[in-house]
């Protein structure tokens, strides 16, 4: 394709960039401007064709006296690139789900009138010389190239790391508030069992009274757990990652010390263990508190499946480039939506009273995050759940 | 005759649970309620000291330190949990090659007592 200057589109840069709508009647010729905008695109960029349409849409249905502002931009330095497109909507205008389903990303910031949005879309770019996508950027440049990307760049960066900050900020306030608990409650909670203890070694087994001391020690025990885990969860919080021994280990062996640890529950509730065979993959770790991690999903995976006619236990380890995947899955109860996205906040559990801290997987996350890695969580009600731990790989594969 | 244990801890339910646990295997168990008072107890010849971490006035670490000046040998124990406003001043400790053991809270009364007679045997056995 020949390239000419910027007027070979027929809009003008500023056209292009911004366009503002002031009332229904200039609908007709902005959709045309639209349109012709994806045409183009259409020679060499294949823009999904909901889009095209959902905009049509979009602008029927803004409202009267106010001024949306259109804006479309490239985003991105190399592929994937991404359209950005910026506009408001009116609440309650019903749209919004088809944008959900349109876009790659969305982000609402919710207004009183209207909510502003702000989409991105994954640009096709089939055989775009990089003349024709420099023009193009070019056309779309509205305010200073650098601002805008900047701009677009720290949203699109945010989009993805909002919902992490947000559970990081969680646990360290967490961390911060359980330390100051645990310290407080350990001294007395010495104090209480100590004392029951020694009661319970003065008081004859045949004695009535012996029963209720046994119980207040399990209860105090029980308590002391509790205070265990706050305090090993704040002292995750507190130490950076160059505090813990990082070693090269392969995952492997500490998949099976594991497992090891979890034998009893295995055999004895008639677990099946499907396990995958893989190449040794090597991490950079710290031994013990990866096989916490590993430990503490598995026996949740054994915990779901407590009730189940079918119990496989699947564990499989995959690479592909730079990451290596952990799957470790269950066939038990699953975990429903609401549950699933809070499953990692702290003292939040599902367990009976007596079994669960609510902390399990809090510190599988503190500890993952703190090996720069991630844990994903596919659950389907009834069916089952498969958790996977993401850890970036530090030498290649060896078999 | 009794062996003779000395806590120090600002905590009246963690001196006495020493000495419950000890008493009953025959130790003779004395307290102090703050790091001055275990520093001027240790005139006395003990043969294992507790020493609570965090306390007002002397803290565990600064007490450890003003005992072993004139004792290099009892067996001393810090009793802590983990804290992280002491970690440096027990890094200095080692350092320093001051030594002492550190022990986690809360503990069982089982615990104290193993780790005494443990502790007393390991002694005898040299």
């Amino acid at each position: 394709m020949m390239m000419q200057d910027a007027s070979f589109y027929g809009i003008k840069t500023a056209e292009l960039a911004e366009l503002s709508i002031s009332d229904q009647n200039s609908i007709p010729e902005n959709r045309k401007k639209i349109d012709r905008v994806f045409s183009l695109f259409g020679y060499d960029v294949f823009l999904s064709t909901y889009i095209a349409t959902l905009f049509s849409d979009i602008f029927r249905e803004m409202l009267l006296g106010q001024t949306p502002k259109l804006k479309i931009s490239i985003h991105g330095k190399k592929e994937p690139y991404f359209l950005a497109f910026s506009f408001s909507l009116p609440r309650g205008s019903g749209l919004m789900r088809r944008i959900k389903c349109s876009f790659d990303e969305v982000k609402v910031t919710a207004g009183p009138k209207a909510n502003h949005i702000l989409a991105f879309s994954r640009l096709h770019v089939n055989g775009m010389s990089g003349q024709l996508l420099k023009e193009l950027r070019k056309a779309l440049e509205f305010k200073s190239k650098e601002e805008l990307y900047r701009e677009l760049d720290s949203t699109y960066t945010k989009l993805n790391s909002s919902k992490k900050m947000a559970q990081m900020e969680k646990m360290s306030a967490v961390g911060t508030l359980s330390a100051g608990i645990a310290h407080e409650l350990n001294n007395p909670l010495m104090g209480i069992i100590n004392f029951v203890q020694y009661c319970l070694k003065h008081t004859p087994p045949e004695d009535k009274r012996h029963g209720v001391l046994s119980d207040a020690k399990r209860e105090a025990l029980r308590c002391a757990e509790l205070v265990q885990n706050m305090l090993s969860f704040s002292r995750l919080e507190e130490s950076g990652v160059e505090e813990i021994t990082i070693e090269e280990h392969d995952i492997g062996p500490v998949f099976d010390e594991a497992l090891k640890l979890l034998l009893y529950r295995i055999e004895k509730e008639n677990v099946q263990v499907v396990r995958e065979k893989s190449a040794a993959v090597s991490v950079a770790m710290n031994r013990n508190q990866l096989k916490q991690v590993l430990l503490s999903v598995t026996s949740n995976a054994l915990d779901a499946m407590r009730l189940s006619k079918k119990k496989i236990l699947t564990l499989k380890t995959i690479v592909s480039g730079k990451v290596v995947s952990i799957f470790i899955g269950d066939t038990g109860t699953g975990i429903s939506k609401d549950v699933l996205s809070r499953i990692f906040d702290p003292f939040f559990t599902t367990k009976p009273v007596g079994q669960g801290t609510g902390l399990g997987l809090t510190i599988c996350q503190t500890i993952v995050g703190k090996h720069a890695g991630e844990i994903k969580v596919n659950s389907e009600s009834g069916k089952g759940t498969v958790f996977e731990i993401l850890l970036p790989l530090q030498g290649t594969p060896h078999a | 005759m009794p062996k003779k244990i000395l806590v120090i801890d600002d905590e009246d339910s963690i001196r006495k649970s020493f000495v419950l646990a000890l008493e009953d295997v025959d130790c003779k168990v004395d307290t102090a309620s703050s790091g001055e008072e275990g520093v001027k107890k240790t005139a006395a010849k003990y043969d294992i000291i507790f020493c609570d971490l965090k306390m007002p006035g002397l803290s565990g670490v600064e007490t450890v330190r003003l005992i072993r000046k004139k004792d290099k040998k009892t067996p001393i124990f810090i009793v802590t949990a983990f804290s992280k406003e002491f970690a440096e001043g027990l890094k200095k400790l080692e350092k320093d090659d001051i030594d002492f053991q550190l022990l986690s809270k809360p503990l069982s009364s089982d615990k104290i007592v193993a780790i005494v007679e443990g502790t007393l045997e390991g002694l005898a056995s040299y």
